[in-house]
């Protein structure tokens, strides 16, 4: 019931109770409340003509970093007595500093502006509404209206910086780069040996074999190094990373945006597939372009359940064959098929699995039956990976309670042996 | 302060409604009064919406029948101001729980006092000279009057509410 509406209701109450009784004291009685509504509604605002814009300390954010945000808004209309005025926030935003919303008397012609602080879980945020309601000073007549404002923020992922990720793709690019490319030539790591040819420095000439085989000379032969082309799957399908109201999605993001940033840090070309909800594919490039590209893609990602992606699904078309596939997933036993056709077609595959057990059990109360029903999923999973381990799959298994980047060191700088067959 | 003054109000309005009550020889009622004054405290301090509302109607009706009881008037017209103050204020408060905390709302605070002191004395006087200017007239006449009044009230809030308000 509105104020107005009550305040009138009783003021005919009065009037009708003072007829009916015949009562001068009853019918006085409507008196004070029909000069409070006039009062009030003599003055309530009739429309609202503010100019509301929104200034933002940064665009783009790291998690656990903070923004300012400097709302200005102008009347250029009549006088104001009681406006409050909201910066509509999305849910995930948090206000650490200050408020979104105040409530204040604007002159015509006045401003006032305010600034307060946001911080944010990763995503992309859109910050376009700002709600004004001017109200009378007794709340009866009150206008609202949603002004538009400009302002976006994307709130990244964290990024973890890897020295190096060791991988062995069939296919490499022809540019210079770090991964070692199965073809002699200008390197650092022995490949060869072979017959020395004019321009060969005296230095690589190998005088052992030299000295074995009088009719020639011969020197060492190193392995080229080059960049790749690397995909990177994130899979966000609900049902392998959602755990109840938990959800181990963050972190396979986050272990996304390390393996993105270092493959593009030595010089690899680099794309990004999601498929959750629907696919999301950040185009291949190079370079600091590209990472900001992809960062920002991760930013926007949540995940979701599509029917036809229950299994893994990881269209080919996308990625060069024998080139390197990077799978982030929690995974189930049922991708192993899918995963085993990408090492039939010569895809050098590592798949970086955030273990969903450990992060299910973290939240589990410690008792024998835990214990047990722990061990025998974590069983399960160790034969899963032994499988893919047995078929050429390099896999990283990460307990999420433990920093990825030092789980990374231990698991991924070493040099991978060299995978002779594409089955 | 405006949360206190809210309370303030409508307690002494209540108080002093029992307590004509009480005097006039209607004990019952005054324990009644007792009753959704306290019931009134509790839907406040809680902050029900309802609860400032609930303050005004029983408030007033308690009135009404303390007039046609023929209880003396100036008191009860003294609790219908604090009541109309205390659900104005209670309006207020509620408001002002919208602003952030940490906000300096006392300009709009004593902007708002000050007009509604405005408003009651204005009332005061209107009620003051209908009770004193004595007019004879005859009951249909005043019954139109009335009428016409409730009418034309009608008339002047539905013109003076925006379209979006009403």
């Amino acid at each position: 019931m509105s104020r107005t509406f009550s305040a009138s209701l009783l003021a005919f109450l009065m009037i009708v109770i003072g007829l009916v009784f015949e009562s001068a004291f009853v019918l006085a009685l409507a008196l004070p409340i029909a000069v409070y509504l006039l009062v009030g509604l003599w003055k309530s605002p009739e429309s609202l003509d503010l100019q509301i814009t929104r200034s933002m300390s940064a665009e783009r954010i790291q998690l656990d970093e903070e923004i300012t945000v400097t709302l200005t808004v102008v009347n250029n209309g009549e006088d104001l007595d009681e406006v409050l005025i909201e910066d509509l926030l999305p849910g995930r935003l948090e206000v650490t500093e200050g408020s979104n919303r105040r409530l204040v008397s604007i002159p015509a012609g006045g401003s006032v502006a305010w600034t307060y602080s946001l911080r944010g879980k990763r995503g992309y945020y859109m910050l376009h509404t700002v709600r004004a309601t001017a109200l009378d000073l007794f709340g009866l007549g009150s206008v609202s209206k949603l002004f538009d404002t400009d302002g976006q923020l994307f709130v990244l992922p964290p990024v973890l910086r890897l020295r190096r990720v060791s991988i062995r793709p069939r296919r490499t690019r022809v540019y210079s780069g770090t991964i070692p490319a199965r073809q002699g030539g200008p390197g650092v790591e022995f490949f060869d040996v072979r017959e020395y040819q004019m321009g060969d420095s005296s230095r690589s000439i190998n005088w052992r074999v030299t000295a074995r085989h009088p009719q020639g000379l011969y020197s060492n032969d190193y392995e080229q190094e080059r960049v790749v082309d690397v995909g990177i799957i994130l899979d966000g399908r609900r049902h392998t990373n959602e755990f109840g109201s938990r959800s181990i999605f963050e972190h396979s993001v986050m272990a996304t945006a390390a393996l993105a940033d270092v493959f593009l840090t030595k010089g690899n070309r680099v794309g990004v597939l999601f498929y959750g909800q629907q696919i999301h594919w950040t185009m291949p490039g190079y370079g600091k372009v590209q990472s900001e590209r992809i960062l920002h893609d991760l930013s926007r990602l949540e995940p979701g359940e599509w029917q036809e992606f229950t299994e893994l699904y990881i269209p080919k078309k996308l990625f060069p064959s024998r080139s390197q596939l990077v799978v982030v997933s929690p995974l189930v036993p049922d991708d192993f098929r899918t995963l085993a056709e990408l090492r039939s077609k010569g895809y050098a595959v590592l798949v970086v699995s955030p273990d969903p057990v450990s992060f299910e059990e973290s939240r589990l109360l410690a008792s024998s039956s835990v214990k047990m029903a722990r061990r025998m999923v974590h069983m399960k999973r160790e034969v899963f990976l032994r499988r893919l381990h047995g078929i050429g799959i390099q896999v990283l298994d990460w307990d999420v309670s433990l920093p990825f980047e030092k789980v990374a060191v231990r698991e991924l700088e070493r040099r991978q042996p060299v995978m002779r067959s594409g089955r | 302060m405006t949360r206190n003054l809210a309370m303030l109000s409508n307690l002494v309005g209540f108080g002093l409604t029992a307590l004509v009550f009480l005097l006039g020889g209607q004990g019952w009622l005054a324990l009644a009064l007792f009753l959704v004054g306290g019931f009134w405290l509790y839907a406040y301090l809680r902050r029900l919406n309802w609860g400032s509302l609930l303050g005004l109607f029983s408030l007033f009706g308690f009135i009404a029948a303390g007039f046609l009881m023929a209880l003396p008037p100036v008191p009860l017209f003294l609790a219908a101001f604090l009541s109309l103050a205390g659900w104005d204020l209670a309006g207020m408060d509620a408001r002002l729980q919208l602003a952030d905390p940490e906000e300096d709302t006392k300009p709009i605070q004593k902007h708002h006092f000050l007009r509604l002191g405005f408003t009651l004395m204005v009332g005061v006087l209107l009620v003051g000279a209908a009770l004193t200017l004595h007019l004879r007239l005859s009951f249909e006449l005043i019954s139109l009057l009335a009428i016409l009044t409730a009418w034309g009230l009608g008339r002047l809030i539905s013109r003076l509410l925006k379209p979006e308000q009403r």
